[in-house]
């Protein structure tokens, strides 16, 4: 089995993180929760994730910023929006930025699953390249 | 003044029509937005309080709006509704804070009436044993709860306010929490309970001791704590307590809250004290003969199959305590049943009993009972079936306090999560290595209706004989979900249907009683065999073969259970107040705005009364005058008020009564032929049996409903039918021309008089023969939605006659429902190309 990929998953919601992240770790992913997004800012400036899960609307940072920091600072890594908010504008911004996928809440956990599924993939292959 | 002419009066009436028409597209929207939110409660969805407050937002704009509009039709004749809307939606708003849900809620209430909803307000023990009971059907002692909003009137009382506030700033001076917590439990211990609350208080308890009651059990029942807090086993409890130390013993429990661990304990994590809050429970002493504790896993060895069981003579105490000798039982799970696979009977010399004086006191045990067991092997039975039935409910290993009186079943006292040895968190290796080793019966199959994962012995329901033959802790396999399985649902480990919606009555029924379930897996039946043993992991939407532990493993001590969480609670709560239909009834004196509790009793109201409205017209005086209005002369015993807004009606027709010859609307009178066609219209009352003819009862008034009160509002090319035969809703609106393109046919049907399997039956029975015509069909619970678009003329002519004849056929085939076959030959008698006239009813019933 390969190296399990870090995911971190951002939501001021606290109910959000909490069902995903077993459901994620089932699949093998570490996976670690915050709720603050000036916090995970910080956070993932000192440890390299390779798939971030965000929320998009949050008070402090964006999903938006959060994604342009990410996708700098460790390009090879993957970024997936989540948001109650699915406009087209935001839709839009969102994949001009280099999101790797966008889901509109609420989702289905099997939804979400499959789209990080196929960001590991591509952050797979990156990896091996 | 000059007189509207005839042309005005027909504008005026189009744009009130127009009206009337988005208040049904509203009314709509509003049904199957509640049933969203129903299917958000399967656990398949993330969703967090923004997609509430959203959904809310939207239902609130959509009840107001039918509300105005029914104003707009009626000039204003329902202004009161506004005032009952408003109510409901302050009501609502308050669900989404849990303070102000304590602040509406009442200060003391019965046990019988509290819920894991109400866990905001009766705390954490008793809402578990208030669940226990309605839901589980358990045996639990009477009593009531002190709840949160209690607490808050007592410490909220000015001077305790500011002692509590004194003391805390003495904390942040840096004066000791031992000192602190002292001062603070002094103020309570010494302070007076606000008179409101003694009153409540002493008549609850002049109740319980109506019922043969004279001592009480006071415990603890504190926000959150058999959670994470570990100095929870400090809050105190008291037992065999009289109703005269009542209030002490109640002051002495809230006092328990500000420990010094307590107080350090929320220093520490930043909680304010304001912050927490003490429920207390108040419970009739049960006269235990037996009493005792029993663990649903062996704490030290979680993964073994085994229950635990300790029991002594008498009240709980000594085993509660572990003092005095006491029974140790360790039974191993087996299908079906039981295995006592070790028991030590203790020396149990002394036991307590009950004290008239003193409440209770010691007693010796006489020598023969000693070192007898206190527990037959069918108490141990007895008592294992509940621990699995609450560990499968609660997802989690229980601890479980119980006791049993002479005579009488085991009472559970307590039930809260148990504490187990910290397991091996288990990886997502081991959970991939276990599910390959498992053959997958069925893979990616199925809708979640709830989500979780339940394995057991498959059991096949496929007729009304093999009711009897389900045993607790099966897989239930069914072809459809139907709502005659629901008396099965809490007895089932999981359950799988090869048909069916995750919208529907016994989805709901499901995840009332937290079944995992899957539907609509299209061959489960075929599939799964009677006594395979099968895991159903309704999250990944698999059918393993065997049971595959380390799932169960993940889900019991991993996974925190969805339906405890914060946002489940409420749109539960939110639910209670949005979906449940109260007015039923047209001819009954409560239908009006004042009995509307809910807002679908608003939609229901509002509909009612716009259709009414309408019907009436030639009766509203004037401003109706020049809308031509017709009663139409049918040969089947169906009265239509015709309201004609744009060469509907041939120009001959001048008088008030029209003859089907004289409707010049295409689609009516497409309609009509089916409607009319011979043998169609079933004018005898289909044969009520006992328990619709009892049904009918209490849903309607009168068994003999008036079908004089039906509207269509036609031009030539559109049609708009409303119909209310017996107690159910249809709506057709439809266009017909020559242009395929602009055609279309919306079809609506709601509610009926039978109970909710029988009406889910038609529902069925109408959504198979309106997708055999190419209709596009949704149906949610009993309501039906059909659409046909942009068919060509000949294609809308033989639908619209179907639907005539449908109308016919279907009006009361409810009531001939009397079982799931009954839906596949009634489709294929209608479909038939002779069809028979009327529906031939069952020979003998099954079960309803």
């Amino acid at each position: 089995m390969s190296e399990p990929l870090e995911v971190l998953v951002l939501d001021d919601e606290p109910i959000v993180g909490s069902r995903i992240k077993p459901s994620l770790e089932k699949e093998g992913y570490n996976v670690e929760v915050m709720t603050d997004s000036r916090e995970a800012l910080g956070r993932i400036k000192r440890k390299r994730f390779d798939i971030v899960v965000t929320d998009f609307k949050m008070d402090g940072v964006t999903g938006l910023e959060l994604l342009r920091v990410q996708k700098e600072l460790w390009p090879e890594s993957e970024v997936v929006i989540i948001t109650g908010y699915a406009t087209m504008e935001i839709a839009r911004e969102a994949m001009q930025s280099g999101v790797f996928d966008f889901i509109p809440k609420p989702f289905r956990l099997h939804e979400l699953k499959q789209v990080i599924e196929r960001a590991a993939q591509a952050v797979r292959q990156r990896k091996q390249s | 003044m000059f007189q509207k002419t005839s042309a005005e009066g027909a504008l005026f009436f189009r744009s009130l029509f127009e009206r009337f028409r988005e208040l049904l597209e509203y009314n709509n929207q509003m049904l199957e937005l509640v049933a969203d939110m129903g299917e958000k409660l399967s656990g398949d969805y993330v969703f967090d309080t923004h997609y509430l407050d959203k959904v809310i937002t939207e239902l609130d704009d959509l009840v107001y709006r039918i509300i105005y509009n029914l104003n707009t039709i009626t000039e204003n004749r329902y202004l009161s509704l506004y005032k009952v809307f408003e109510r409901i939606r302050t009501s609502i708003r308050s669900e989404f804070t849990d303070d102000s849900l304590a602040a509406g809620g009442k200060r003391v209430m019965p046990l019988s009436e509290i819920d894991l909803d109400l866990v905001d307000l009766a705390g954490g023990k008793m809402a578990t044993l208030g669940e226990i009971h309605s839901r589980l059907s358990q045996r639990v002692p009477p009593g009531f709860v002190i709840t949160t909003q209690g607490y808050r009137e007592f410490v909220g009382q000015k001077g305790l306010r500011e002692a509590m506030r004194r003391a805390y700033e003495a904390l942040e001076t840096g004066v000791e929490p031992a000192r602190v917590s002292a001062d603070i439990r002094a103020a309570i211990e010494e302070a007076k309970l606000p008179e409101a609350l003694e009153s409540s208080i002493r008549g609850a308890a002049k109740r319980l001791e109506a019922q043969g009651y004279s001592y009480f059990s006071v415990r603890s029942s504190a926000i959150g704590e058999d959670e994470e807090l570990s100095f929870a086993g400090q809050y105190r409890s008291f037992l065999q307590v009289p109703s005269v130390q009542l209030t002490e013993r109640y002051k002495q429990v809230v006092a328990s809250l500000f420990s010094p661990e307590a107080i350090v304990y929320r220093r520490e994590h930043e909680i304010k004290h304001e912050k927490s809050a003490m429920a207390v429970g108040v419970l009739g002493m049960v006269a235990a003969q037996v009493s005792g504790v029993m663990y649903t896993r062996d704490p030290e060895a979680p993964d073994e199959d085994v229950i635990l069981i300790s029991a002594a003579w008498g009240l709980a105490r000594t085993v509660v305590e572990g003092s005095g000798g006491t029974d140790f039982y360790r039974l191993a799970r087996q299908a079906p049943g039981y295995k006592l696979i070790q028991s030590r009977i203790g020396a149990k010399q002394k036991l307590v009993v009950p004290d008239e004086g003193l409440g209770e006191r010691e007693e010796m045990v006489p020598l023969e009972r000693q070192t007898a067991p206190c527990l037959a092997e069918e108490d141990l039975e007895r008592l294992a079936a509940i621990a699995d039935q609450l560990e499968a409910y609660f997802k989690r290993p229980q601890d479980i306090e119980w006791a049993i009186a002479e005579a009488q079943g085991p009472f559970i006292i307590q039930s809260r999560p148990l504490r187990v040895r910290a397991v091996e968190k288990i990886g997502a290796d081991e959970i991939k290595k276990a599910t390959r080793a498992h053959p997958k019966l069925m893979e990616d199959t199925g809708m979640v209706a709830c989500r979780g994962i339940g394995a057991g012995r498959v059991m096949r329901v496929l007729s009304d004989d093999d009711f009897d033959r389900f045993r607790r802790g099966s897989v239930l396999v069914a072809r459809s979900t139907s709502p005659k399985l629901s008396p099965l649902i809490p007895l089932a480990s999981a359950i799988v249907t090869d048909i069916g919606t995750p919208t529907g009555h016994m989805a709901t029924v499901a995840r009332e009683y937290r079944v995992p379930t899957l539907v609509d897996t299209g061959e489960a039946t075929r599939r799964l065999d009677d006594g395979m043993e099968v895991t159903v992991d309704a999250q990944e939407r698999v059918i393993y073969q065997g049971i595959v532990k380390e799932l169960l493993r993940f889900q019991s001590f991993v996974e925190q259970p969805f339906a405890d969480s914060r946002e489940f609670r409420i749109l539960r709560r939110l639910l209670k107040k949005i979906a449940p239909l109260h007015l039923t009834d047209p001819q009954s004196g409560e239908f009006s705005p004042n009995h509307c509790r809910t807002y679908h009793d608003i939609t229901r109201f509002s509909h009612e009364m716009a259709v009414k409205e309408f019907i009436n017209l030639h009766l509203q005086g004037r401003r109706w005058k020049r809308v031509p209005t017709h009663r139409l002369s049918l040969p089947v015993p169906l009265g239509l008020v015709v309201i004609d807004i744009g060469n509907g009606v041939v120009p001959e027709a001048a008088g008030k009564r029209l003859t089907p010859d004289q409707i010049a609307s295409r689609p009516l009178h497409a309609l009509l032929e089916g409607l009319c066609e011979e043998g169609v219209w079933r004018t005898e009352p289909v044969d009520l049996d006992f328990r619709s003819f009892m049904t009918s009862f209490t849903r309607t008034s009168q068994a003999n409903p008036n079908e004089g009160q039906n509207l269509a509002v036609i031009s030539r090319e559109y049609m708009n039918l409303n119909l209310r035969l017996g107690y159910h809703f249809n709506m057709i609106d439809t266009i017909m021309t020559d242009n395929r393109n602009d055609n279309y046919i919306y079809f609506r049907f709601l509610g009926g008089v039978t109970d909710i399997a029988r009406r889910s039956r038609r529902a069925k029975f109408l959504a198979e023969v309106l997708g055999h015509h190419d209709f596009l069909v949704e149906v949610k619970g009993d309501l039906v939605v059909a659409r046909v678009r942009k068919i060509n003329e000949e294609m809308m002519e033989t639908r619209l006659a179907m639907l005539g004849r449908l109308i016919g056929y279907a009006r009361q085939l409810d009531v001939l429902m009397r079982s799931d076959e009954a839906v596949e030959r009634y489709v294929e008698q209608f479909l038939s190309p002779e069809p028979a006239g009327d529906p031939i009813p069952e020979e003998t019933g099954g079960i309803p």
